[in-house]
């Protein structure tokens, strides 16, 4: 028993040290702009006196082959990084839960088109989808992260769909029904809020793999463009350089790696919470 | 069993469809004119034309549609905009060069992953299990890309140990070329006798094989620990353990076997992941897979390229996860039902 | 048990190959003695196409490994050199060119060569049309008076001796093998040229093996390379580090930044040579207030030219005068240039009656070229001194052109940032294709359409078939009027920087085969 105590002492630590990491990362990318020593940097400014400076402490993480203060790129980049994730999740759970809200609800034919058209979509792997879109579209921020949405919604439709089908017969539906009330007004007002937690839960688990994969994209060249500044983007143009100077690529291949270990861990702990089960102990 | 069957492959052949309507789509509305591109940057007006013609570009789009289809359906994926090669031979050049790699990351993240799962499982919120959750927590976190130029600089720059990129030397293909049979180098030189060939193919692989294994071997840690720990609290089991069997005898003897079927399911399917996964890291390790192609493929518009990849990976992940779940359902009747 | 039976049969089998290695790793030891390997690794895909007549590629750097030119030109003399033919003569009008071919020489396939194969080559390259094929518009007929003369009848003057010159579909090759395997037989990865390397392997993704071929015209006393290996190596930084180590013999493009690195190094060394290419941006001349003329001299003075020289290009260019770059003839290093003066630029806004702060453009350059980007960020800072506020925005090639070619001309970029190169040297290419007036939108980005310059151009090119030194004079007077009309600036002319181990004798960086080695010529 003493063992299985210190397993959830142990286990709550690391999400504790998740949600700190995660919690300054969320302060930077709000403070980002007043913090950072040299905002302008993030903004097209060049400084081709100051050419890949190791760091030091005018710039701690150096400077890139445009003399630009890693820094304030990465501290700035973070709300680039961070907020492309939380908006795709964002995109990804209006079209997830709208269309999981329709097939359970409805049933019939609709609900088993939307939900062939779901396994359609699943069925073939995030990252590629992702690439076909973007490739296509054209290379942006903004259609990287449609094309990232566009990827990931089915995992949402598939949880809310199962919600609504346990809750379409409860009896506050029914009565919601019976005096009345329209499809569209029972679903947003008595259904959405009831089955909307599991869902929710689950995209703040996604948010670090589809924050990895917008790195990704745009270390492939397909998602923010220059000069704005996304970690993924700033290790593609460090790479010239990774064999000469070290300090471009490490840091904000470090930012990425902290914060999606942070999202992880925290998302770990939230499962935990969520689905405890009992586990044996050797 | 059959009903189960049908409807899985029934799904599958769905899912294909889809992707090539899909695909279809996505190489007709892309934008720039295909013609254009096929010409290149310095083409004339009349030029131009000509191509539209060649590429069948002028006819009606449900003709369009019914040639592509009937294209792929004979295994042809369209000419590469940059090289006007046919995309499927091209692809069947570059594809062994991936697939080696992806079985070589697969093979160590099993290796070290199954282990560490189970000795985490073992104690859990022990020292050794903190560790193995860190571990995997930090290689499913770990911008693959990264990881690549991370072990570049300390395997190759500053320990010297081993080669920063390519799949063998120069010197092997000048002076030692492996004839290609599987198209895998290090099964080929070995298959031949070509001891230069194969310690140069070997030494090269390390690196990208450990990169792509990051991200397999942090689920299958994950996925072993969680399905054990799962196991572990079943009755039969603490019935083991009461009759005073060792306890490692029960985890990697009893235990391991029930928590088998989910962790081959993740490893099947970070399979096909590790497929797409290339795309982030072959290019840094110049690596002539299927991942450099497509990744060289975006930047040049090669539409027809990226679509045939996709189709091809496609196929492939429809093809696993079928194969994947009829299994799973032939060793775990419950699944039908779900 | 069934892993133990498995360990014993590939024990077995290793047994088995590794005797039959012995066997022959005696051969190639003995090889290896003689045999010099190049590697050339370029930042891009090699053979992108096979086809000798539709070439128009980066292939460039291999082609003339396996195939030859009647002639090759020499920049830096202004020569001819011989080829495949031995002596050339025109006519006095320029309309009939004669070519004596070299002979005794064999294609791969070991077939001679003979005023047929010439003959052959051109015209399917002309009937194919693809790629460069253009530079042969001129060739009414080629006739074959003998087996080792070739004529060329012209319908107008043309410079033929360039054409014949030229590294893009100028290539003389066998066409016996296409009417035994079909058109498309080079196209798939062959080849049947005359030049002193030919193909071992070579697959899609894989590397380009050629080795020395035995009956080659020139022979093979002396040291030459006998095997060459053309790979592709995306990263920059990988390349840099292949040279350090010895691994490379040569690559074709390095950032600025590892050049420097790379000086250190004791066993490399630094070519530099000016490149036929260069950076201008051009204004949209159709709109407001770009179509004044003292707006488009006051952003051509605000260019800060020394300063993206140096620290963009570090000092590796020189800042143009006119579209047609140093090194290529009708470079004209005395004509008139802006130089960067924010005072006159001021005033000259002041005069065309602009207030600071009031003009607002958007420039466009193709995404993911660093010295672009790096140009149109000085060039944003230096405006906002005087009170132009420049939007800088980073595009793929095709949407970048696609948006230059909008119907309407105000929905168009305000500037647009391009290279320009010639295919071959001619400096027709320049004037022709980027101020020539089109009907259609074409290169022509600065939308400049003057017919006084149009006629100027076209007699000079029809010129240079019959007395170049005319030519260059009508050229000059057209660059001056470029220059009093502003409609680009023209920012700065490229130098090649070549790092290569000292061990590498004999290379000779020639602009107008651009990042070619002439591995023959060069001496391990």
């Amino acid at each position: 028993m003493g063992r299985t105590l210190r397993f959830y002492v142990r286990r709550n630590l690391m999400t504790s040290i998740g949600l700190c990491v995660l919690a300054v990362f969320v302060l930077t990318a709000i403070l980002a702009p007043w913090i950072a020593p040299y905002p302008g940097d993030a903004a097209g400014l060049v400084h081709p006196a100051h050419q890949l400076l190791p760091p030091s402490w005018q710039h701690p993480m150096g400077t890139d082959e445009l003399g630009r203060d890693l820094f304030s790129l990465v501290l700035l980049g973070s709300r680039v990084s961070l907020g492309g994730g939380f908006v795709t999740i964002v995109f990804a759970l209006l079209i997830g839960v709208t269309l999981g809200l329709i097939a359970g609800y409805a049933g019939g034919w609709l609900d088993e088109a939307i939900m062939r058209f779901t396994d359609i979509v699943l069925g073939f792997p995030s990252l590629l989808l992702a690439v076909a879109i973007a490739a296509t579209l054209g290379p942006s921020l903004d259609h990287a992260v449609l094309a990232m949405a566009l990827s990931w919604w089915p995992w949402y439709t598939r949880l809310i769909r199962s919600q609504v089908l346990s809750l379409r017969n409860a009896d506050f539906v029914q009565a919601a029904r019976l005096s009345g009330r329209s499809p569209a007004r029972i679903l947003v007002r008595h259904i959405l809020p009831n089955a909307v937690t599991p869902v929710v839960v689950q995209a703040s688990m996604d948010l670090g793999s589809v924050i990895l994969t917008l790195a990704g994209l745009s270390f492939l060249g397909l998602g923010a463009q220059p000069p704005t500044p996304e970690w993924g983007l700033i290790i593609a143009n460090g790479q010239n350089y990774v064999l000469t100077n070290w300090w471009y690529v490490t840091f904000p291949g470090l930012a990425i790696l902290l914060a999606v270990s942070a999202l992880n861990l925290v998302g770990d702990g939230l499962n935990d919470v969520l689905n405890r089960r009992e586990r044996g102990v050797l | 069993m059959l009903h189960f069957f049908v409807r899985r492959v029934l799904l599958g052949v769905l899912v294909l469809i889809g992707l090539s309507v899909l695909t279809f789509i996505i190489t007709r509305v892309a934008p720039g004119d295909p013609a254009a591109l096929w010409v290149g940057p310095r083409a004339s007006v009349a030029q131009i034309e000509r191509a539209t013609v060649t590429l069948g570009l002028n006819r009606p789009l449900p003709v369009q549609y019914a040639i592509y289809m009937d294209d792929l359906a004979h295994g042809n994926l369209g000419l590469s905009i940059e090289t006007h090669r046919p995309v499927s031979s091209e692809i069947a050049s570059y594809l062994p060069a991936s697939l080696e790699l992806v079985v070589s990351g697969i093979v160590i993240a099993i290796l070290l992953g199954l282990p560490l799962g189970v000795l985490a499982a073992m104690r859990p919120g022990g020292v050794f299990d903190a560790v193995a959750r860190l571990l995997a927590v930090l290689s499913v976190s770990v911008p693959t890309f990264w990881l690549a130029f991370l072990l570049q600089i300390v395997f190759f720059k500053d320990l010297g140990l081993l080669p920063l990129a390519g799949r063998v030397s120069n010197l092997v293909i000048a002076l030692d070329p492996i004839t290609r049979i599987t198209g895998f180098m290090t099964v080929d030189s070995l298959l031949q006798g070509n001891w230069v060939a194969f310690f140069s193919a070997l030494r090269h692989l390390v690196l990208p094989a450990v990169t792509i294994a990051a991200y397999p071997f942090g689920l299958i840690v994950r996925m072993v620990r969680a399905s054990l720990l799962d196991v572990i609290a079943l009755d039969h089991v603490r019935l083991l353990r009461a009759l005073g069997q060792k306890r490692y005898t029960i985890a990697f003897r009893y235990a391991l076997k029930n928590a088998l079927p989910p962790t081959l399911t993740v490893i099947a399917l970070t399979f096909a992941y590790s497929l797409t996964g290339t795309f982030l890291v072959e290019s840094v390790f110049n690596w002539p897979g299927l991942g450099n192609y497509t990744a060289q493929a975006v930047i040049t518009n090669n539409y027809p390229a990226v679509m045939g990849v996709t189709i091809v990976i496609g196929v492939i992940y429809v093809v696993l996860n079928l194969v994947v779940d009829l299994v799973i359902a032939g060793i775990d009747p419950r699944v039908r039902y779900v | 048990m069934r892993w133990r039976r498995l360990a014993a049969v590939l024990l077995a089998g290793a047994g088995l190959v590794g005797l039959s290695a012995c066997g022959s790793s005696g051969s190639t030891g003995s090889a290896t003695t003689k045999t010099a390997v190049g590697v050339y690794a370029s930042y891009t895909q090699v053979m992108v196409f096979w086809d000798p007549s539709d070439s128009y590629s980066n292939e460039i750097i291999a082609m003339p490994q396996m195939y030859e030119t009647l002639l090759r030109y020499d920049p830096k003399t202004d020569k001819f050199l011989p080829d495949l033919a031995t002596s050339y003569s025109k006519s006095q009008d320029g309309l009939t060119w004669t070519f004596h071919l070299r002979h005794n020489v064999h294609f791969h396939d070991g077939s001679l060569m003979t005023s047929q194969n010439v003959k052959d080559s051109i015209e399917r390259t002309m009937q194919r049309g693809n790629g460069a094929a253009y530079i042969w518009d001129a060739v009414k007929s080629i006739a074959t008076p003998s087996k080792y003369t070739v004529v060329f009848n012209l319908s107008t003057p043309s410079p033929i001796d360039f054409a014949a010159a030229s590294p893009y579909a100028a290539w003389i090759f066998n066409t016996a093998p296409l009417k035994q395997h079909g058109q498309n037989w080079y196209a798939k990865g062959h080849e049947d040229g005359t030049g002193p390397y030919e193909l071992q392997s070579w697959s899609s993704g894989q590397p380009l093996v050629l080795k020395a071929f035995k009956g080659y015209w020139g022979g093979w006393k002396g040291d030459h390379y006998t095997k060459l290996i053309f790979e592709t190596v995306g990263s920059s930084s990988t390349r840099a580090q292949m040279l350090q180590s010895g691994q490379l013999t040569f690559t074709d493009f390095l950032p600025y930044q590892q050049i420097e690195a790379l000086k250190k190094d004791a066993n490399l060394r630094v070519t530099v040579t000016p490149a036929w290419q260069n950076l201008m941006a051009f204004f949209n001349t159709k709109v407001a207030p770009l179509n004044n003329v003292l707006v488009r001299k006051a952003l051509s003075e605000a260019f800060p030219y020394q300063e993206v020289i140096t620290s963009v290009m570090h000092g590796y260019a020189s800042q143009s005068r006119g579209p047609i770059p140093a090194g290529l003839w009708g470079h004209d290093p005395s004509l008139p240039q802006y130089h960067y003066n924010l005072a006159g630029a001021k005033s000259l806004l002041q005069q065309a009656g602009i207030k600071p702060g009031s003009l607002n453009l958007t420039l466009t350059y193709t995404a993911g070229d660093d010295n672009e980007s790096a140009a149109a960020a000085l060039y944003k800072a230096s405006l906002a001194q005087i009170g132009v506020n420049l939007t800088a925005r980073p595009m793929p090639w095709v949407s970048q052109w696609n948006l230059a070619k909008a119907t309407n001309p105000s929905q168009r970029q305000d500037i647009f940032m391009m290279y320009w190169w010639p295919d071959y040297a001619n400096p027709y290419s320049f004037l022709y294709n980027l101020f020539h007036t089109e009907s259609t939108v074409n290169f022509n980005l600065a939308y400049y359409y003057n017919s006084s310059f149009d006629k100027l151009i076209d007699q000079a090119n029809t010129d240079s078939g019959i007395n170049r030194g005319q030519a260059v004079k009508l050229y000059d007077q057209a660059q001056t009027m470029l220059y009093q009309d502003a409609p680009a600036i023209f920012i700065f002319d490229e130098q090649h920087v070549r790092v290569i181990p000292k061990s590498l004798k004999g290379y000779y960086d020639n602009p107008a085969y651009t990042n070619v080695v002439f591995w023959y010529d060069v001496t391990p």
